[in-house]
C-alpha cells in the first residue's frame, strides 16, 4: 500500500508536531533528571555533614585516646581489667608486698567496705614503720602499684619503741570503676 | 579560494548549460541532457538525472573522503561589473562590497548570489588613497538554489562559479589579450580578456542549431537530413573537413566570424563547444586573427569549462591562473548578521562547559556517595568505643585529680623548718588539711617557721594554733595547722630538686620534687607524687 504524498503544510504541520513532542519530552525528562539529581545532591551533602562531624569526632578521641594512655602508663593500670570482686584483696597484697620488698614494718592492717559512696569500693587502713627513705618510697609507690588507690589520710609520727624509726599511719580508699557514670565525659 | 590540500582529491568538476549537465572527475564523467519547464527551471525528472549521474561518479569508491564539488555555469542572467574599494582588510570586503551592490544593482544583496575576486590591475600612480579592484559577479538567488538542489546530495556546499571564467583559466597564461568564444546549442558565450581590463562576457544569440541550420539552407537539406549531415561532420577527422560541402560551410563561419564584435576580432581567438565543432571552426575560419581550440579530454563529461576548474586548482609550473570567483548565496566575514558566521563550535564548547560546571555537584553526588558512604559507615563502626574511652578518661582523671600532694607538703615542711625544730606528729589529709606539732628553741623560730611555710606559696592559710613555753622556758611546744592551696595555683611552684636524667626526652612536672630514688625500686612513677628530697635535718 503506497502512502499518499506528503504537502508542503503536512510536512509544516509534522515538523512542528515534532518538534512539539521533542520539547515536552526533553523538559519533562529534564525535570526528572533534575529533580533525581538534586535528591542525590541533597543525601550527598546531609552525608558529607554527617562524614564531617565523624572526622571531628574522631580527631577529639584520638587526643582522648592519646591521653588516656599517658594516664593508664602513669598509674601502670588499665581500669577495663579490674576484677570488682577480688580488687580489696589484690590491693592489700599489693601494699603489703610493696612495704615489705622497702624494708618497712607492717602494723595493723584494716579493711572495710565503703562508707556509702557509690564510687569507693572499700577502704583499706594500714600503719608501717621503718626509715624516712623507705616510707617516702612506699608512699611514692602507691600511683603506680596498679590499683585505683587515693589517700585519704596520712599521719607521720615517730615511732616511742624504736627510736630513730618514724611510723606512718594510712587510710587508703579503692575507688570502684564499674560505678563510674558512663555518661561523664572529661574536659577534652 | 584556498588551493587543494594533497589530500583533497575527491574533486568533481560539473558545467551545468542552459540544456546540458557535464560532470567529471579523473578520467570518469557524465553529460545529460536537461530539460526546462516554461518557466526556464529544471524539470523535476532532468534534476533528478543530474542528481543521479553526479552520485554515481563516486560509486565504486566509498572510502573516499567526501566529494567537493566546483560547479560552473553560464552567464545568461550574471552580472559581470568592476567595481573599485578602498584599501581595507580581506575580512571587510564582503561589507563594503554588499553597500557597493545595494547602491549599483537593480537587486538588493539578499536576493542574489553573489561572489568577487580580486582584479589584476596594473599600478595606479597618483596621491590618492590605496584602492583595491574587485570583479564582482552576481546572479539571482534562486538560479543558484536550484543549481545547489542538483549537486546537494554529493556536496551541501559545493562552489560556482562562471564558466566564462573557468573556460579562461584554460588558455595557456602568457596570453595577455585574448578572445574565447564558447559554442551551445542556442547561444554562444564570447570572453574578452585582456592584461589591465576586467574581462567582459557577452551573449550572443546564436549556438550550434544556428549554424546547423544555415548550413542545411545553404545545401538546401531538409531538417532530418541537416541533423545527419552535421553528425557526420562533427565526427569526422580534422583532416577529412576539407570533403565536406567546404564551401558552404565557410560561407557560414565566415558570416559567424564577421558577426564578432570588433574587439574579438584583434586578438587570438580561442574556441570551444561540442566534442568536434571547435575543430570544425578553426579549419574553416577566414579571420585574420590566429584561431584555437581549447584542448578538451575526449572522456565523457569534460568540457572547456571543467577543465578550467581543474585547472585553476591545481597549481601549475609558471605562475597560478586568477583565483575562482565563488558565487555565494550567504557571504561569510560580512559586517552584518546575514553574513556573519556564527561561531557554533565555541559556542558549543563553551555551553558545554557551562552545563559541566553546573553539573558538576550532582555529577559528584552521584558517582561520590557510594564511596563516601562507605568511609562514613566505617567511622560510625569505630566510634563504638568512644564510651569506653570515656568512661576509662573520666575514671583516670578522677583518680590524678585525686592523688592528694602529700610527699609535696612534707618536702615544703622540711624545708620550712628551722635549725633544731622537733616535729613530732605530721597528719594530712585528701581535703588539703595539715597539721603538724612539735616543739622549737623560742617563740622566734616560731614565727619563722610560720613565714616560711608562707613564703612557700604551697599553702593557702597557716594557723599557729598553740605556741606554749615549756615550764623550763628552754623550748617552744606549737601546733600548725594548715590548707593547700587547689592544684591549678601549685601548678606554678617549682619545688624540690630536679632529678637529672630521669626522664630523657621528658622534662620534669614544675611540682614533682623528685629525688633520686633508693636501690632497688623498680617502676619508678614520674607523677606529681613523687619521693621528696629531705635534705634538712628534721626530726621525728
Amino acid at each position: 500500500m503506497r502512502l499518499p504524498a506528503l504537502t508542503d503544510r503536512d510536512r509544516r504541520t509534522v515538523r512542528i508536531a515534532g518538534i512539539g513532542l521533542s520539547l515536552y519530552l526533553v523538559l519533562f525528562g529534564g525535570w526528572k533528571v533534575f529533580g533525581f539529581l538534586g535528591q542525590r545532591h541533597a543525601a550527598y551533602r546531609l552525608l558529607q555533614s554527617e562524614a564531617a562531624e565523624l572526622r571531628n569526632r574522631h580527631e577529639l578521641y584520638g587526643a582522648r585516646v592519646t591521653r588516656l594512655e599517658r594516664l593508664m602508663e602513669s598509674f601502670q593500670m588499665d581500669p577495663a581489667r579490674l576484677a570488682k570482686t577480688t580488687l580489696v584483696a589484690q590491693a592489700g597484697a599489693a601494699l603489703q608486698q610493696s612495704a615489705t620488698q622497702g624494708g618497712l614494718q607492717l602494723g595493723p592492717i584494716r579493711e572495710s567496705l565503703n562508707r556509702g559512696s557509690e564510687r569507693e569500693l572499700g577502704i583499706i587502713q594500714m600503719e608501717a614503720t621503718g626509715q624516712v627513705p623507705a616510707l617516702m618510697t612506699f608512699l611514692h609507690q602507691l600511683r603506680s602499684l596498679g590499683f585505683p588507690l587515693v589517700i585519704d589520710t596520712l599521719q607521720f609520727s615517730p615511732d616511742p619503741a624504736r627510736p630513730g624509726m618514724l611510723k606512718v599511719s594510712l587510710g587508703l580508699i579503692l575507688l570502684d570503676y564499674e560505678q563510674w557514670d558512663k555518661k561523664e565525659l572529661p574536659d577534652a | 579560494m584556498k588551493p587543494l590540500g594533497p589530500l583533497e582529491k575527491n574533486l568533481i568538476f560539473v558545467e551545468i548549460r542552459p540544456t546540458s549537465f557535464h560532470a567529471s572527475t579523473g578520467s570518469a564523467g557524465v553529460d545529460l541532457a536537461l530539460e526546462r519547464s516554461a518557466d526556464g527551471r529544471l524539470t523535476p525528472d532532468s534534476a533528478a538525472a543530474a542528481t543521479a549521474g553526479l552520485q554515481g561518479l563516486l560509486q565504486g569508491s566509498p572510502w573516499r573522503s567526501r566529494a567537493r564539488v566546483f560547479a560552473a555555469i553560464g552567464s545568461r542572467g550574471v552580472l559581470l561589473r568592476p567595481m573599485s574599494l578602498p584599501a581595507s582588510a580581506p575580512r571587510e570586503v564582503a561589507g563594503l562590497l554588499q553597500l557597493k551592490i545595494e547602491g549599483e544593482f537593480p537587486l538588493p544583496p539578499e536576493a542574489l548570489a553573489w561572489g568577487w575576486s580580486p582584479l589584476r590591475l596594473p599600478a595606479t600612480t597618483g596621491s590618492g588613497p590605496a584602492r583595491q579592484e574587485m570583479l564582482v559577479a552576481a546572479v539571482k538567488k534562486e538560479v543558484i538554489e536550484e543549481y545547489l538542489a542538483l549537486v546537494a546530495p554529493v556536496d551541501p556546499d559545493p562552489t560556482f562559479t562562471l564558466a566564462a571564467l573557468a573556460r579562461a583559466a584554460s588558455v595557456p597564461l602568457d596570453q595577455r589579450a585574448f578572445a574565447l568564444l564558447d559554442i551551445g546549442l542556442v547561444h554562444s558565450e564570447l570572453t574578452l580578456v585582456e592584461d589591465g581590463n576586467p574581462p567582459s562576457v557577452q551573449l550572443l544569440p546564436w549556438g550550434e542549431n544556428r549554424l546547423r541550420d544555415s548550413l542545411a539552407t545553404r545545401l538546401g537539406q531538409d531538417r532530418d537530413e541537416a541533423a545527419a549531415a552535421w553528425a557526420t561532420l562533427l565526427a569526422r577527422p580534422r583532416p577529412a573537413i576539407a570533403d565536406a560541402p567546404e564551401a558552404a560551410l565557410k560561407e557560414v563561419i565566415q558570416a559567424l566570424g564577421s558577426a564578432l564584435p570588433a574587439a574579438a576580432q584583434d586578438r587570438p581567438l580561442w574556441i570551444s563547444g561540442p566534442p568536434g565543432l571547435p575543430q570544425v571552426l578553426v579549419a574553416c575560419w577566414k579571420g585574420s586573427q590566429p584561431t584555437r581550440a581549447i584542448p578538451v579530454s575526449v572522456h565523457p563529461g569534460h568540457t572547456a569549462a571543467t577543465a578550467g576548474l581543474e585547472k585553476s586548482l591545481a597549481p601549475a609550473a609558471g605562475g597560478s591562473p586568477p583565483p575562482l570567483l565563488s558565487l555565494r548565496i550567504k557571504q561569510a566575514g560580512g559586517p552584518g548578521p546575514s553574513t556573519r558566521s556564527f561561531p557554533r563550535r565555541q559556542v558549543a564548547l563553551a555551553a558545554g562547559l557551562l552545563l559541566l560546571v553546573l553539573l558538576f555537584p550532582y555529577l559528584e553526588a552521584l558517582f561520590l556517595q557510594p564511596r563516601l558512604a562507605r568511609r562514613v559507615a566505617a567511622m560510625k563502626a569505630g566510634s563504638t568505643n568512644f564510651a569506653i574511652i570515656d568512661r576509662e578518661l573520666a575514671f583516670l582523671r578522677h583518680l590524678e585529680l585525686n592523688q592528694a600532694p602529700h610527699l609535696d607538703a612534707a618536702f615544703v615542711v622540711a624545708q620550712a623548718a628551722p635549725q633544731g625544730a622537733r616535729i613530732n606528729t605530721l597528719s594530712v589529709n585528701r581535703n588539703g588539711e595539715i597539721a603538724l606539732n612539735g616543739f622549737l628553741q623560742n617563740l622566734t623560730q616560731v614565727g619563722d617557721f610560720r613565714l616560711k611555710l608562707i613564703q612557700s606559696g604551697f599553702f593557702s592559710s597557716i594557723v599557729v594554733e598553740d605556741q606554749t613555753p615549756t615550764p623550763d622556758r628552754q623550748r617552744i611546744n606549737f601546733r600548725i595547722t594548715g590548707r593547700w592551696k587547689p592544684a591549678a595555683e601549685r601548678e606554678v611552684l617549682n619545688l624540690g630538686p630536679v632529678l637529672p636524667e630521669s626522664n630523657p626526652g621528658k622534662p620534669p612536672t614544675k611540682n614533682s620534687p623528685l629525688a633520686p630514688p633508693p636501690a632497688g625500686v623498680t617502676n619508678r612513677p614520674t607523677g606529681t607524687n613523687a619521693a621528696p628530697a629531705t635534705n634538712r635535718p628534721v626530726a621525728l
